[in-house]
């Protein structure tokens, strides 16, 4: 089914940083770099040529920045990869926005941790037992 | 699978016309908005929860929403009209334009997108990689 999320694109202003950081982050979550051409990077799973997720140097070339009230949310399929997402952030130049554990308040079985990439873009990653 | 994207959120501005705007362009490729919860509304495909998800929202941290400069969130199309209707239901319903729909042989041969801004500047693509249609 191809009416779904494509891919988004995540802005960079140093792309070596960058790429250290989804390297460790995305790995994690079991996916891997496809491609890289000078600034933009292509990250995405076993399979995937072209990339779900794009770490890239703005296109209008200005310096790029987060944006507030946008957050990518990374299906993990344990909490475990969770964790090991947090820790990879955390381990190279992210900062916290939320420690891994259960939300309650979402509802029964959720588990995630939040995370900024060195640029200040905001993730998560999302687990849902069941 | 292996990495994925479980859902998007993204700012409002003014979270009534956000709804507003997403409402009639999510639709052009079959999406429905299945939950609002205070000031985050959910869209999935076919209106589904269980999916990836877009999330329409004020921003967590009570500040006001801004887009990212190098953010784009790019939906798919199953077909070329669907590029055409999703890109023309933005541009009625308050969106920017940033690239009318067509072929872009420069990113892959079968490249057929659109680019858009939504009320609050959040960059939107609608990309078709299935080729040329095929009058059946």
């Amino acid at each position: 089914m191809k009416t779904m999320v494509s891919y988004i694109t995540i802005g960079a202003n140093d792309i070596d940083e960058a790429v250290g950081f989804y390297d460790a982050v995305l790995g994690a979550l079991g996916a891997r770099r496809i491609w890289q051409q000078g600034t933009w990077a292509g990250y995405g799973p076993e399979g995937d040529d072209h990339g779900v997720i794009l770490v890239c140097s703005p296109f209008d070339a200005a310096p790029a920045r987060p944006g507030n009230g946008i957050m990518v949310g990374l299906h993990a399929e344990s909490p475990a990869q969770v964790d090991a997402f947090h820790a990879a952030a955390l381990a190279h130049g992210g900062t916290c926005e939320g420690a891994p554990g259960p939300r309650e308040t979402y509802g029964e079985g959720y588990y995630l941790a939040y995370v900024r990439d060195p640029t200040g873009n905001k993730l998560s990653a999302f687990y849902r037992a069941g | 699978m292996a990495v994925n994207i479980s859902y998007v959120t993204l700012g409002a501005t003014d979270f009534e016309a956000g709804l507003a705007f997403y409402d009639r362009v999510m639709a052009a490729i079959g999406w429905a908005r299945f939950a609002v919860h205070g000031t985050f509304a959910g869209y999935g495909p076919g209106g589904e929860s269980g999916g990836q998800t877009v999330w329409v929202c004020r921003p967590f941290d009570g500040g006001e929403a801004s887009f990212g400069n190098g953010t784009m969130l790019a939906f798919g199309a199953d077909t070329h009209a669907e590029v055409d209707a999703f890109h023309a239901a933005a541009m009625a319903a308050g969106g920017a334009d940033e690239g009318a729909p067509g072929p872009r042989p420069q990113y892959t041969p079968d490249w057929y997108a659109a680019y858009l801004r939504d009320p609050a500047g959040n960059k939107l693509a609608i990309v078709c990689t299935a080729g040329q249609e095929v009058a059946a």
